[in-house]
């Protein structure tokens, strides 16, 4: 299963992502990605401390995030990946051109200082 | 007990009761429906009467035949012949036919019966003598009044609800039919079956006087038990009190089921005002059964229209995206003296977002691409094949495989399509030399089996970001060579991905054992690897797209003759100038 949670952190939107995000389970979270967009976020955080596992459709989303936001001049940060997700990331190639950090706490307070 | 038994055709044997009249026609509500153009919608009629069963000719337009006899009315004796159209019966007759009683414990299918039985044009005509002749008769002129309107009810209900085949449009006409049909309904509600859990939920409920918000109208236990349970319609006593079947009056509340396929789908409810004694009697819970009897064909009528509409609609999409798609994979591949290739696509559904490509980019250099789109189905399928002309554009115009890739990687992102993104290898082999150059944005490493000593190399040079998602992506190439009886491998996450029914995945040792046990020969190697994963999968079902390219040099070199030989059969290879 899938969920995710949003919380408020000094400036930044902290996106919490759970679980396993894929093909069957990114329906939601795609159309939430769109909401953020669209709501002029600039500071937005991913932590994916409690996500166990991606397929190509959920970095999709993750990446579509990534692009949104930095379209509009934002910046997004992705934190606390492990396992399975930070391997794909590191295939991808995504560790070389993403900011990624190792906590959420990390990256808010780079956010901060940003 | 008297019966209409079918003596010919699909129906032979079957045995009609006639202790009610009964309706013989082509339209789905009659008794005996008789479906042939030759019968008319409203084609006879068998009536119980005082002096026994008679038959009526409903202004047929072929004919209503007793023992080869055209009739218009006849009295009907035990044994008679009875024929409609095509279809002939057998009367058999009983010495105690009379009057049906309808029972008040009855299925919703009775009491249609005795709801559906009177064509509006007929009961003027035996009106008359039923009461004249037959005073004791369980239908009075009430009755008879109410059998009418009831009649006329339905027709018109299923005039109004036969014209949609829209489900909310469905639902909203029937809410207007129901407040319409019951003057003194306040409130009217249609629940429906949700499919994936089983339970019935509210779908729209209407009130008469706008614009008092709607209340939860309740509906649980002992009414879901008799109406969703047992396919009972009933009438409800007022404070909640136990639900009362047909023969009853003064309901305060009617549920009625909705069926279709012999299951309860969903339930037709009715209610009173809140003050005063129940208005509702049987013969409003007869017609508001009648009622969610139509109101099921229709519903069925749309979901069914639904489904075929969306079916056909994905199936002519993905029909399209694999046309399309085939068409833009390499129908053959460039052959060349000392270079094999061997090659494997199956997508996981009809259409993927895995593509390959060989090609030549001029006289004595070929281009190979391995790509994966990001998702599955239809649109990833209509990119890769754009992706797949833009790679031969870029390949056309930079000669370094990671200056092509920078290029797709421009072009992708133009497009503004931000969740997907392309994973993909792109080498070109120089055909005399064997020289390689290759470039990987994002995708698994390629394997290099060297012939000698079979051993496996997993390539990570060459690697850059997938393609669509940085602008500044940047790219490098590898430089390698491939000698005589090496085989240079890419796949897709397939491979590796592959599941057995365990849930085990093929993994890099099982693909290595495979390679390191297999041969020097490309094609063997790859079919060797290809039995390997099958035999992994077993029974399993293939989750992900998979793609395999094994580029492979059997030794030797092409002449220029033979270089030259092949213009014929390759396309996309320009000549020396």
């Amino acid at each position: 299963m899938f969920r995710f949670d949003k919380q408020r952190r000094d400036e930044a939107l902290v996106l919490v992502v759970h679980g396993n995000l894929d093909a069957m389970t990114a329906g939601d979270f795609k159309a939430e990605v769109v909401r953020i967009a669209e709501a002029k976020e600039l500071k937005v955080v991913v932590d994916a401390a409690p996500l166990t596992l991606i397929d190509s459709t959920g970095v999709g989303v993750l990446i579509s995030l990534f692009k949104r936001i930095r379209a509009q001049g934002g910046q997004v940060y992705f934190a606390g990946l492990t396992a399975q997700p930070r391997e794909i990331f590191r295939l991808l190639r995504l560790d070389k051109s993403l900011d990624l950090f190792a906590t959420a706490g990390e990256a808010i307070a780079k956010m901060a200082s940003s | 007990m008297a019966w209409l038994v079918a003596m010919d055709g699909e129906l032979i044997g079957r045995r009609f009761p006639l202790d009610a009249p009964c309706l013989v026609g082509r339209g789905p509500y009659n008794h005996v429906v008789l479906d042939d153009t030759r019968i008319s919608r409203q084609h006879a009629k068998i009536s119980p009467e005082a002096g026994g069963h008679v038959i009526y000719d409903l202004n047929s337009a072929n004919g209503t035949w007793v023992n080869e006899v055209q009739v218009k009315r006849q009295k009907l004796k035990p044994d008679d012949q009875v024929r409609f159209g095509p279809f002939s019966f057998k009367f058999e007759g009983d010495a105690r036919t009379g009057p049906h009683v309808p029972h008040p414990g009855g299925k919703f299918v009775e009491v249609l019966t005795s709801v559906g039985a009177e064509p509006p044009g007929d009961i003027i005509d035996s009106l008359d003598a039923k009461i004249a002749t037959n005073p004791g008769l369980p239908f009075g002129l009430a009755e008879m009044e109410d059998a009418d309107r009831k009649l006329r009810t339905l027709y018109a209900f299923m005039q109004s609800v036969s014209t949609t085949l829209d489900t909310n449009e469905l639902i909203d006409r029937i809410l207007a039919n129901l407040l319409d049909v019951f003057p003194v309904a306040e409130t009217a509600g249609v629940y429906l079956q949700d499919p994936g859990t089983g339970t019935m939920e509210p779908r729209k409920l209407r009130r008469r006087r706008e614009p008092s918000p709607p209340r939860h109208i309740t509906f649980s236990g002992v009414f879901h038990e008799e109406v969703v349970g047992k396919g009972r319609a009933i009438l409800s006593a007022p404070l909640g009190g136990k639900p009362q079947r047909v023969g009853a009056s003064g309901g305060v509340a009617m549920h009625a089921p909705i069926l279709y396929d012999g299951e309860v789908h969903g339930v037709l409810h009715v209610r009173g005002g809140d003050d005063g004694p129940g208005p509702f009697n049987q013969h409003d819970l007869d017609l508001l059964t009648g009622l969610a009897a139509q109101a099921g064909m229709a519903l069925q009528n749309a979901r069914l229209h639904q489904e075929s509409l969306l079916q056909q609609r994905l199936q002519q999409d993905l029909l399209l995206a694999e046309q399309i798609q085939k068409s833009f994979l390499p129908r053959q591949l460039p052959q060349v003296a000392g270079i094999e290739f061997h090659t494997e696509y199956r997508p996981a559904y009809s259409v993927g977002g895995d593509f390959y490509d060989v090609f030549w980019l001029n006289y004595d250099r070929l281009g190979v691409f391995i790509g994966d789109v990001s998702g599955k189905g239809v649109s990833a399928a209509l990119l890769m094949a754009r992706i797949s002309s833009d790679l031969r554009l870029a390949a056309m115009a930079e000669t370094d495989p990671a200056r092509s890739l920078g290029h797709v990687n421009r072009i992708v992102l133009e497009r503004r399509q931000p969740d997907i993104f392309v994973t993909g290898i792109y080498f070109t082999l120089e055909v005399k030399t064997h020289k390689i150059l290759l470039a990987n944005a994002g995708h698994l490493p390629p394997f290099i089996r060297r012939a000698k000593e079979g051993v496996l190399t997993r390539l990570d040079g060459g690697a850059g970001t997938a393609i669509g998602i940085f602008d500044d992506a940047e790219y490098e190439s590898t430089a390698f060579t491939l000698a005589p009886g090496d085989t240079l491998l890419l796949c897709t996450d397939g491979v590796l991905e592959a599941a057995s029914p365990s849930g085990e995945q093929f993994g890099f040792d099982r693909l290595e054992a495979s390679l390191k046990a297999g041969s020097s020969k490309t094609h063997e190697l790859a079919a060797r690897l290809l039995r390997d994963v099958r035999v992994h999968v077993g029974e399993a079902a293939q989750s992900d797209d998979l793609t395999l390219i094994a580029c492979g040099i059997s030794g030797g070199e092409p002449t220029e003759e033979e270089l030259e030989s092949w213009d014929e059969t390759t396309h996309g290879r320009r000549r020396p100038e």
